[in-house]
């Protein structure tokens, strides 16, 4: 998949489909957010952990499809040790749009 | 769901500024011995310094300043309600942690002569010692911990210490990625889960947008209170002086030694010292209900030279991306102030008081239990008193443990502590933990946001007590979402304590952290003293008086007032 462009991403539109839904589709709803963690997949290595391993709020994991990191939980510090210590500087944080 | 039976002689729960110190010292002094670190996150990057920090604010260096000035200089500031005792060892031990910092590496700014470059921040002496290359602190502590073999677990959140036969026998938790039940098995227990950052909701409505890191919810404050240990001036809130909507520090303590200030929408300064007081908030809040705010940090008088390298502190160290947000809303340092907000309130001694209590050996009430940082009551501890306090923590605990056998966790409690971590797993269609802690939040700035009126407080009581059963309606769909529902437990469990507190204590003090518009002035008669509170044998929150210790340094309260307003 093409890296969507910045602000489009949404952070639920990734996560596995949840089986409870399927039970009680009326119980929760799946809400599109602007999220701050954005992933230039064209850098993102399929073996590499480090933003995932730093982020202090573990919001980052890999997508099983692509090995492509990306922000899970939209629960963002805007604090950057995953933008820091990302080795192909795959990974820009913007401020959240709340605060922007 | 798997269960994890580790052992260790001290387990260190969270490994951040004090945590990191603790482990460490406890390893120097007694090298035999295990001590495990247990980290919610990673403790690489964790806790408040986790993007490091710009300066340490309470540096008490021989030949600049002494620990007995230090002590008279926060007894003022926080309105004589102290252990002197406690806050002389900060003063006393601060400049052997700088020492052994810079052992490791850690570099403090100094003069063309290599002295420690000190810098006034406070009212009257020189604390403040800038780092403006402080952004890797965390790393350099996390390494320190592997050098001196300390055992590590991270992405395990502790939810509750376990007590038996009057003593700390260990804690459990909840490992956050795989979902497994973590017993820990220990002979002594220090606490170092930094504030209650995530009390308060954030004007800008977005959850984790606080000054505090925001893994920092609380969590020790409620485990000691469940643990049955003393907390203290629980009503002596933190409230700073913020960027609006970014939350962060602006920051004076490292622009105002430069020649910024805080000033009105007029450019007129309104407060004499930067240093953060609740006498300094009360003015800010008064200087913004007046007309004349918005306020702001003023910066637009300095030459250029000056503000890039303000900049390049600021927007390298503690919150760096500061620097994206000025950039887009095309604000610039040269130009625009630093538009001010009140926070949201919070709990933390590194900035004002609140705290679990300890004395002067970082001993909590409960045998075993210690407590360091920002949770515990050593006020105005910040960075350096939470390094002192994590190795008074570590150096004491390894004494108190010496001779002491491992006790095994009772089943029955166990079992209950699991049905309650994994509850909303059985619900996953449950209300959604982020639901549940906005609307906490939410009620908390209704009605706990000083200045504080006695009958919201009371209303805002009865729905937190009430909130333990919407507690029990919350649903996860897996471990992350269940450490957040865990968390929710804590903050609701501080946002109780903070209202019965604050109702209990029926005067004003410490500016607007603890402003009650029914008893507007303060009452030494009274309430010269400390409002601690505990678990009671049947499970009730008790709250007590309990005296001020005999000061060790003369301090005369009625001539020495702590006042920064500009008149």
């Amino acid at each position: 998949m093409p890296p969507l462009p910045v602000g489009e991403r949404a952070a639920t539109t990734l996560s596995d489909p949840d089986p409870l839904l399927k039970e009680n589709p009326m119980a929760l709803t799946n809400q599109r957010v602007d999220v701050p963690v954005i992933v230039d997949e064209s850098k993102c290595l399929e073996k590499c952990v480090a933003c995932i391993e730093v982020c202090p709020l573990d919001v980052l994991v890999k997508n099983p499809e692509t090995g492509k990191a990306y922000m899970k939980y939209d629960e963002c510090w805007f604090c950057l040790p995953c933008e820091k210590e990302c080795p192909t500087n795959a990974i820009t944080v913007q401020i959240p749009f709340l605060l922007r | 769901m798997n269960i994890q039976y580790l052992q260790t002689d001290f387990l260190v729960v969270g490994g951040g500024t004090a945590g990191t110190m603790a482990a460490i010292k406890a390893k120097q002094v007694s090298p035999e011995s295990d001590i495990l670190i247990l980290e919610k996150a990673n403790i690489r990057r964790s806790g408040a310094i986790a993007m490091g920090m710009d300066g340490v604010n309470t540096a008490v260096i021989p030949g600049n300043s002494t620990p007995e000035q230090y002590t008279r200089e926060i007894t003022i500031a926080n309105d004589g309600i102290l252990n002197q005792k406690a806050v002389y060892e900060t003063g006393r031990l601060g400049f052997e942690v700088i020492q052994e910092l810079e052992s490791w590496g850690v570099k403090f700014q100094k003069d063309h002569e290599g002295n420690y470059d000190l810098k006034q921040v406070h009212r009257v002496g020189k604390y403040v010692l800038p780092m403006p290359e402080g952004k890797d602190l965390k790393k350099i502590l996390a390494r320190q911990v592997k050098r001196h073999k300390v055992r590590v677990t991270n992405r395990v959140m502790a939810t509750r210490v376990m007590v038996q036969d009057g003593r700390v026998i260990g804690a459990v938790g909840l490992d956050v990625r795989s979902g497994d039940f973590v017993v820990i098995q220990a002979k002594a227990v220090v606490l170092c889960t930094g504030a209650c950052g995530r009390l308060g909701l954030p004007a800008s409505g977005y959850l984790y947008g606080t000054y505090e890191n925001p893994t920092n919810a609380g969590d020790g404050y409620s485990m000691a209170y469940h643990a049955g240990a003393e907390l203290t001036n629980i009503e002596c809130f933190q409230i700073n002086p913020l960027i609006k909507d970014y939350n962060g520090p602006a920051c004076a303590y490292v622009a105002s030694p430069f020649g910024a200030y805080t000033a009105n929408a007029e450019g007129h300064r309104f407060i004499s010292c930067d240093y953060w007081s609740g006498q300094m908030m009360l003015e800010v809040y008064k200087e913004l209900n007046s007309g004349k705010g918005p306020v702001h940090l003023k910066m637009y008088h300095l030459d250029d030279d000056t503000i890039n390298e303000i900049e390049t502190i600021l927007w390298a160290n503690e919150r760096p991306s500061r620097g994206r947000f000025h950039e887009g809303r095309g604000e610039d340092y040269r130009t625009h102030g630093v538009e001010m907000n009140i926070s949201e309130i919070g709990l933390c001694s590194g900035h004002s008081a609140s705290g679990v209590w300890v004395n002067e050996r970082a001993e909590t009430t409960v045998p075993g239990l210690y407590a360091a940082g920002d949770m515990a009551s050593v006020p105005h501890n910040y960075m350096i008193g939470a390094f002192v306090y994590g190795r008074i923590a570590g150096e004491n605990a390894m004494d108190y443990l010496q001779d002491l056998e491992h006790i095994e966790p009772d089943a029955d409690f166990l079992k209950a502590e699991q049905e309650r971590i994994y509850q909303p797993l059985n619900q996953a269609n449950g209300v959604p933990h982020t639901q549940v802690e906005y609307k906490l939040r939410r009620l908390v700035n209704d009605y706990l946001q000083p200045p504080k009126s006695p009958t919201k407080m009371d209303i805002g009581l009865q729905k937190f007590v009430a909130y333990e059963d919407t507690l029990d309606i919350m649903g996860a769909s897996d471990p992350h979402e269940l450490m957040r529902c865990m968390e929710v437990h804590f903050i609701r469990d501080c946002a109780e304590m903070a209202a019965r507190a604050s109702l209990y204590r029926k005067e004003s003090r410490w500016g607007l952290y603890h402003y009650r518009l029914d008893h507007p002035e303060k009452n030494n008669d009274e309430w010269f003293c400390h409002v601690n509170l505990k678990k009671s044998e049947s499970g009730h929150m008790e709250l007590f008086k309990r005296a001020v210790e005999p000061y060790i340094v003369d301090v005369n309260l009625e001539n020495e007032v702590y006042d920064v307003a500009v008149r």
